[in-house]
């Protein structure tokens, strides 16, 4: 990128050296940035995921080659993979756009929002070496490596995961995360906090990965490790994958009631579904049957069940709006959001 | 937050008492307004605060967007959810229809 300023930027010095005082000096036009500021603002007046996944797909094929490419895989994976479900369609573009593309931080963006379509649809891809062309380039920052880690754990790419999981950890101090936020301002507090809740998800998952490659006293030291860094969220359950994969281990090591106990808030109040199966699961074994596991998820769900905290924030006319009034004795959705 | 589709949830319960309450997390007023009006949403919609009156993370410790939770009668978070993928609403309609 840097190049094509300096390119450019000389051919309008030359321009104006070569003595064209009459003439205006014509603007040198980059396509690609034209094409780029085009398609943004068509995007906006845009209302269907297929009108969006075309409109990308349009520009990835036009310029396969670009930085930008990369910034588009994510959207066609999302919109032609998971809103229209044509995965095997948003796999062709993706690959057919990693084949053509020379740039590393491009070819990392493709080929890790195409790695989850490629497994779904049976066909091999070597996530590792998409990353490690980039890390040839510049080091990976923690994101990227647990982002890596957090893929090959989902499809059982289990040495991949410990590698990756291993170099995460390392990036898991205060220097290393405020070498990856330079611009931002942190105290030696939140950093510390931010290390720790990193090293909680880098040891959550190499225990996994370790655990799956039977390396079990390695993987219950992980969990050891990480257990009194672990923090919740708002209801009580882990932030971070540590009692989903901690549960998934003492279920499969016969310790059903210990995987219950750490399954559970993540399963009832976190959403998560891959702890609710192993929760089903582990109930299972637990009383020898699935009968009453609804009336027992409601019951455990009033006790982890919190009264709601209040507070005042202004609408968009200014006027003040006390949360406890609007929600006296009706059901309530609060939901977080930011318009995009 | 596909927010169009909560106030479907909302136009279809909100006469059985449901109500939802939005916040911008992000304070980004001007976006977050020509978005509700081009959408037509008519439910609660709340602006974060700064510094000590920000909510959203000092008081709901909300990591990533969307995070939203389901309130029972009583005032007690009933369910969480991180995210909002297609076809979430079938689910939120029966977890709303489980309170009311």
């Amino acid at each position: 990128m840097n190049k094509i300023l300096i390119a450019v930027g000389l051919l309008l010095a030359l321009g104006l050296l070569g003595g064209c005082a009459k003439e205006a000096p014509v603007e040198a036009v980059d396509p690609v940035e034209q094409a780029w500021q085009a398609m943004n603002e068509t995007y906006n007046d845009l209302e269907t995921a297929q009108e969006k996944t075309e409109l990308f797909e349009s520009f990835m094929r036009e310029f396969p080659n670009t930085a930008y490419a990369g910034r588009l895989a994510s959207a066609v994976a999302y919109y032609r993979g998971e809103e229209l479900d044509d995965p095997a369609g948003a796999y062709a573009i993706l690959a057919e756009t990693l084949a053509q593309n020379t740039d590393p931080e491009a070819r990392y963006d493709i080929g890790t929002s195409m790695f989850p379509l490629a497994m779904e649809l049976g066909e091999t891809m070597d996530l590792g070496a998409v990353a490690e062309e980039l890390a040839a380039t510049r080091a990976l920052n923690f994101s990227e490596m647990i982002d890596v880690a957090d893929l090959a754990l989902a499809h059982d790419q289990w040495e991949l995961g410990v590698s990756y999981s291993e170099a995460a950890l390392e990036r898991a101090t205060p220097e290393a995360f405020l070498a990856d936020y330079p611009d931002d301002d942190y105290t030696a507090e939140e950093a510390a906090a931010k290390a720790d809740r990193r090293k909680v998800m880098a040891l959550a998952n190499l225990g996994w990965a370790q655990w799956n490659l039977d390396l079990a006293e390695e993987a219950m030291a992980a969990f050891a490790q990480a257990a009194p860094l672990k923090t919740v969220n708002y209801l009580g359950a882990a932030d971070t994958p540590v009692d989903l994969y901690h549960g998934k281990v003492m279920l499969a090591g016969g310790e059903a009631g210990m995987a219950m106990d750490l399954l559970a808030p993540g399963a009832i109040m976190g959403s998560d579904d891959e702890a609710m199966a192993a929760l089903r699961e582990a109930y299972i074994a637990e009383k020898g049957s699935e009968t009453g596991f609804d009336e027992w998820i409601w019951t455990q769900r009033k006790g982890l069940a919190k009264e709601v905290d209040t507070f005042t924030l202004a609408d968009y006319e200014g006027n003040p709006q006390d949360f406890a009034a609007l929600t006296d004795g009706k059901v309530t959705l609060l939901a977080f959001w930011f318009p995009t | 937050m596909e927010l169009p589709r909560l106030q479907t949830l909302y136009d279809t319960y909100k006469d059985q008492g449901f109500n939802v309450v939005v916040v911008d997390g992000k304070r980004m007023t001007d976006l977050a307004t020509k978005f509700i009006e081009k959408n037509g949403l008519t439910y609660t919609a709340l602006e974060n605060g700064e510094d000590e009156a920000e909510v959203v993370k000092n008081i709901f410790m909300v990591q990533s967007f969307p995070t939203s939770f389901l309130i029972d009668r009583e005032g007690r978070v009933m369910y969480s959810h991180v995210g909002f993928e297609p076809g979430d609403e079938e689910h939120l309609a029966e977890e709303i229809e489980s309170l009311l």
